[in-house]
């Protein structure tokens, strides 16, 4: 499975599992399914679109990062809040929070903006995009509608 | 007027002259419809991202959000918990392209974008009319917003405070265009990003600190402080959805795109955006901690208004001085945003909903403003009701229309002009349905079940459903130029 085929795959069914936590929810509190197909609906929708943004082309790795950054951070970080226990008073905190506050706080509301900006500065800094360039990109584009053909 | 009131209205005084002062500057600089709508393209990406910050955090990161998080804890910090990726999830998939097609094709509105990239002027203009309908209930709810704060700090009744503060935002508005907002927004978004700061230390440092705020809270009311605060996993994820991928078919984030300068500095863009966003969103998180504490220890009593978290926390755990310039930062958001829903509706108004282009498009343009503007101020002092109303309606509008149209199809060449007409049709018919029905509780949706989430969900599906069922139309509902853009 090539990277778009990927970002295809994640941004469908992630929907569809929106799709699916909407009409399952309102049931048992004890039925954690809707909640489940959600985390996973929002990682997917969120990763999708990340490996679909090179149309015509491969992903470069650095995009690969960032969306596999946000599926795992996302998917992990929310699973794993749902998944543990309730805190007491007397637990142990992380960096002042309880803990499963401070996953979902400070993992899935920080980590990503550690990886993110760098992989899109790494991603972007080898595009040729000084004026030159730009120019001979807008020129290019405007032969090929003039001539109606595709690039 | 109390010491307190008075301190804060002369810091307000003092900001409102400040920004008449850029207003004026970028008035005089304003000669074209290109600075007017555009700021002239010649915006640096310091400015751009710090602008796209404080135009993208209304009055509600630091009245509402902190008064929600007080009511619900952990869950509603969702709304704001996608800001970690949303500005690198703008600038991949649609920053770039949208500044491309600006250079290619002269486009100026993110609804001539739609009309460009499916060669149909009839969706151009159906996304006209969305971004002035969902606006102008936007601009109205921050009008009356605005004159709540300006009631309680100048002490001057609310029906004058919505003029006054409408009166200064319409002037460098309509004076100054985008080239006066997006310096005003620099301007106001620094304001916004200090005075966060400043109260989240002061909140993290009351009560104990923070780890024994938490302490405190736990004791009480443990369930404020689990994953998903007191709302349900899905309702906390619904928020989390749709303030991530929504973020896509914001116009007035999309729009600033246009203006940078220079594309290749594009590449700070989530780096700056990001980081002013994470710094300005910490009042949002420590006051709502800062103040349940203090409930649940009994140094304060309930609020009777869960909105009222900030301006308590000012008055109790803030020197005046600093309270003062919170007060002036929340101004500056609710301002900041007014402005740029103003030049986003006014240009739709202007080169996207009329058949025949302007005769002059600067002076019709600061005409367009001025009426968006009495529109939404008429909406503010007429009816709260109809008002809240559309404040809602405007996010999940924006969302559920414009995510798929524009930001999935600048990324599939697969997506057709009938897949883009049936989902925004769908968002449109069906936000204000489904919004209208709720409101008037005619029909009660399911606890954590929001119209804009459905909506979203609903309108991206029929989108990728019904391209792909008329997928042999794909290729006659794009040009050569528009799929190099796309293929960059």
């Amino acid at each position: 499975m090539n990277a778009r085929v990927l970002g295809w795959w994640l941004l469908v069914s992630g929907l569809l599992a929106i799709a699916g936590a909407y009409l399952l929810m309102g049931g048992s509190e004890t039925n954690q399914a809707p909640a489940v197909l959600m985390i996973f609906g929002v990682a997917g929708t969120l990763a999708g679109p990340l490996l679909l943004s090179t149309p015509g082309r491969a992903p470069s790795w650095p995009l690969v990062v960032a969306a596999m950054t946000v599926l795992v951070v996302v998917l992990s970080g929310f699973l794993l809040a749902l998944s543990r226990p309730d805190e007491l008073p007397t637990d142990r905190l992380m960096l002042g929070l309880p803990l499963r506050a401070a996953i979902v706080l400070l993992g899935v509301g920080l980590v990503p903006a550690l990886v993110l900006p760098w992989s899109y500065a790494r991603a972007v800094a080898k595009d040729r995009l000084d004026p030159d360039s730009i120019g001979e990109f807008v020129e290019a584009c405007r032969a090929v509608r003039a001539a109606g053909r595709d690039p | 007027m109390s010491g307190f009131g008075g301190t804060v209205a002369l810091v307000a005084a003092a900001y409102f002259a400040a920004c008449v002062g850029i207003a004026t500057w970028a008035t005089r600089r304003t000669a074209s419809a290109s600075d007017f709508f555009l700021a002239g393209r010649g915006i640096g990406i310091w400015a751009l991202a710090i602008a796209a910050m404080a135009s993208s955090l209304s009055g509600f990161a630091f009245i509402g959000g902190p008064g929600l998080v007080y009511a619900h804890g952990t869950g509603a910090v969702f709304i704001v918990l996608p800001a970690a990726i949303t500005a690198t999830l703008t600038a991949w998939t649609v920053g770039m392209r949208l500044r491309l097609l600006a250079e290619v094709r002269g486009v100026v509105t993110i609804p001539e974008a739609v009309g460009v990239r499916y060669r149909s002027p009839g969706l151009r203009r159906l996304a006209g009319v969305a971004i002035v309908v969902a606006s102008v209930g936007y601009i109205a709810t921050n009008f009356l917003a605005m004159g709540l704060i300006l009631e309680a700090v100048l002490g001057v009744d609310r029906m004058l405070a919505i003029l006054i503060g409408a009166a200064v935002v319409v002037a460098y508005s309509a004076g100054g265009g985008m080239l006066a907002g997006i310096y005003t927004d620099l301007f106001q978004g620094l304001i916004m990003a200090v005075a966060s700061v400043l109260v989240f230390i002061a909140a993290a440092a009351s009560g104990g600190g923070l780890a024994e705020q938490s302490r405190q809270i736990l004791a009480a009311d443990p369930g404020w402080f689990g994953p998903w605060g007191n709302y349900t996993p899905v309702a906390a994820l619904s928020f989390f959805f749709v303030f991530g991928l929504g973020t896509l078919g914001q116009p007035h984030l999309l729009h600033k795109f246009y203006m940078l300068r220079d594309p290749s500095r594009l590449r700070w863009y989530p780096a700056i955006m990001t980081g002013a966003m994470l710094v300005t969103l910490l009042l949002f998180v420590g006051v709502g901690i800062a103040i349940k504490a203090a409930v649940v220890r009994g140094g304060i009593p309930p609020l009777a208004r869960p909105d009222d978290a900030t301006t308590t926390f000012l008055r109790t755990g803030t020197p005046v001085l600093l309270a003062a310039v919170v007060m002036s930062g929340v101004i500056a958001a609710i301002m900041s945003t007014v402005n740029a829903f103003l030049n986003i509706s006014a240009a739709a108004l202007t080169l996207d909903i009329p058949t025949a282009p302007a005769r002059d498009p600067l002076r019709t343009g600061r005409v367009a403003t001025l009426v968006v503007a009495l529109a939404a101020i008429v909406l503010a002092l007429g009816t709260t009701r109809l008002v809240a109303l559309l404040g809602v309606f405007g996010w999940g509008l924006f969302a559920s229309s414009l995510v798929p149209a524009l930001a999935l199809g600048l990324l599939w060449e697969g997506a057709t002009r009938a897949g883009a007409f049936a989902s925004m049709g769908l968002a449109v018919a069906g936000t204000l349905l489904l919004e209208t029905l709720a409101h008037y509780k005619v029909m009660t949706l399911p606890t954590g079940l929001t119209a804009s989430g459905v909506m979203l969900m609903m309108s991206l599906l029929t989108f990728l459903g019904v391209s792909w069922l008329t997928r042999g139309s794909a290729a006659g509902s794009l040009d050569a130029d528009v799929r190099m853009v796309m293929r960059r």
